[in-house]
């Protein structure tokens, strides 16, 4: 298994996607961090959220999508260029395989998740200062807003990986999870209206919610987001439909041909 | 020993593989041969476990699966350019040899061997269809396997790259592993093959050595030439000796030229030329599938 795990992390690391990704991304942080949020205070004076608001209305929505792109090519490159073969030739057992890939997959989203929200709120908090803005006291709320876009980029990165080892077609899965699931989750509500709260991405969604406050209204009023229950509910719901699509992944995986 | 058996695989209405058991032995190497379609790519996929079909495959007596560390087993090479076009040749041997448990300096030794080290840092989505084969090569020996699969590793080497490999695999069996190979080169295969696997439509068609397999064939035989044609075919007859008129002449199959020499000789027939034939792969391979050619150009059928 480790070396499944190594393996898995060369690939990762030795292909020039993972950095040419990483570094628009790292440009979106620094550019929505330091100058949207920071240097030109968004048009909004800072409150004792300003830095955690940084991270929940700006990189975290951002952020997943970006790694899961990483993760879906970590994946789709195998089928693309046919290293799938030696890769399940490599390994006795296709589980295996599959677990590596999941767990580079999580450990990537979290170290590069982690650090989007470390240098989100280091970038804004530079950019106000830069400006020379007054920064109230900031309550930083640094566990909650790490674990809840770390939570939020698993969900995207996993969910990814999950249809990319499903559907073996990059294009077609980069439609489905970046656009499809949004037709169709918005068409849904069309029709379960209330329940609408329960489909995945409107649920997981809350996870990064803005934090707003005390008795002001939502600054979020995107449709996407469920307001009707909490973090961790929203976690647990995604959490389900994410188990159920994996175990179809897996499935099929390990009795699929190959490629 | 590789033990095939009973492979069979289904593509919707497709038959691809009907099936086929052959053994591969330790110390040979072994050419699969078919025409095009004939389902060698996926027979060879299927004693792998990557294509879901029926039968089974055993290494020394047990499945790919149950060995721990399956590239000590079996090396592969079943496309030419199986890697990422932008990885450097070495990042893409080193990702395979973490998979296989292998260190970093068995990357640069199969590098060496396969005359590749001097462009170990190039990306090799700018190789030639010959340096990716012999890319493909180095991946294959990076775990040191008993067994060799290679699926048409000759296609798009040089002469001089085509030697090698011949001297390189021919070498590898006598070391006392085994190499189960695929190609068209019938030259080639017929210099390096000990044994054949002949495949047509998915079925077996033979399995057998190369020796048995051209001895057997309807091309060999001894040429005779003579102008007492009809004469010499009577005395053949007689003898109970097979023959078949050709131009000038008869071949005869069954005897040695000694013996059809001193036949003419004692019965007064002159002889003018007398030539031993051994039939070549190529014509042992149009005989045998000559009925299982799935793709056939118009003109230049073989019948």
């Amino acid at each position: 298994m480790i070396a499944a795990v190594r393996s898995e992390l060369r690939k990762l690391l030795t292909v020039r996607s993972t950095f040419a990704v990483l570094s628009i991304l790292t440009l979106f942080i620094a550019f929505g961090g330091f100058y949207i949020e920071g240097y030109s205070g968004g048009g909004v004076l800072p409150d004792n959220h300003k830095l955690v608001n940084a991270v929940f209305g700006g990189s975290a929505n951002i952020m997943p999508q970006m790694i899961a792109i990483v993760v879906i090519l970590l994946m789709a490159h195998e089928y693309r260029y046919n290293l799938i073969n030696y890769s399940l030739t490599l390994t006795n057992r296709r589980t295996k395989f599959l677990a590596a890939k999941l767990m580079v997959a999580a450990l990537f989203t979290i170290v590069i998740a982690t650090a989007g929200v470390l240098l989100t709120m280091g970038l804004t908090y530079l950019g106000l200062k830069l400006k020379g803005t007054y920064i109230p006291h900031q309550d930083l709320m640094l566990w909650t807003v790490l674990w809840r876009t770390v939570a939020f980029s698993l969900g995207y990165s996993l969910f990814g990986l999950a249809l990319v080892s499903l559907i073996r077609n990059l294009t077609a899965v980069i439609f489905i999870l970046f656009a499809g699931i949004g037709i169709t989750e918005t068409l849904l509500g069309l029709v379960l209206k209330s329940k609408t709260d329960y489909l995945p991405f409107r649920a997981v969604g809350r996870l990064i919610q803005p934090i707003n406050p005390p008795g002001a209204s939502p600054q979020n009023d995107n449709p996407f987001v469920s307001h009707s229950f909490g973090p961790l509910k929203a976690l647990g719901i995604f959490g389900i439909y994410l188990v159920v699509l994996w175990l179809v992944s897996w499935y099929l995986f390990v009795r699929r041909d190959a490629s | 020993m590789i033990q095939a058996e009973h492979l069979s695989k289904r593509y919707r209405k497709k038959q691809a593989v009907n099936d086929i058991s052959f053994v591969v032995e330790t110390g040979n190497v072994t050419g699969f041969l078919g025409p095009n379609g004939a389902g060698k790519s996926t027979t060879m996929r299927l004693m792998l476990g990557l294509d879901n079909g029926s039968g089974n495959t055993v290494f020394d007596g047990k499945p790919l699966h149950e060995y721990n560390n399956p590239s000590e087993i079996v090396g592969i090479l079943l496309e030419a350019k199986a890697f990422h076009p932008t990885r450097s040749a070495r990042n893409h041997l080193r990702v395979l040899a973490a998979a296989a448990g292998v260190p970093n300096s068995r990357v640069d030794e199969v590098l060496d061997i396969v005359g590749l080290k001097d462009v170990a840092k190039k990306k090799p989505g700018k190789f030639s269809l010959g340096m990716s084969q012999r890319l493909g090569i180095a991946a294959a020996l990076l775990g040191k396997p008993k067994y060799l699969l290679l699926d048409e590793p000759a296609n798009g080497l040089d002469p001089e790259g085509i030697a090698w490999l011949r001297e390189f695999i021919k070498d590898y069996a006598d070391a006392g592993n085994a190499v189960f190979i695929s190609s068209h080169l019938l030259s080639e295969m017929s210099q390096m093959a000990d044994n054949i696997v002949v495949i047509g439509q998915g079925k077996l068609i033979a399995s057998t050595s190369v020796k048995e397999l051209l001895s057997a064939d309807g091309h060999s035989g001894v040429f005779v030439r003579t102008p007492k044609l009809s004469m010499l075919a009577r005395l053949l007859e007689s003898t109970g000796k097979n023959h078949v008129s050709e131009a000038n002449g008869l071949l005869v199959t069954g005897m040695t030229p000694d013996q059809i020499g001193k036949l003419a000789f004692e019965a007064g027939v002159p002889i003018y030329e007398l030539t031993a034939r051994t039939a070549t792969l190529e014509q042992a391979f149009f005989d045998l599938t000559a009925d299982s050619q799935e793709f056939q150009a118009k003109e230049g059928k073989k019948k």
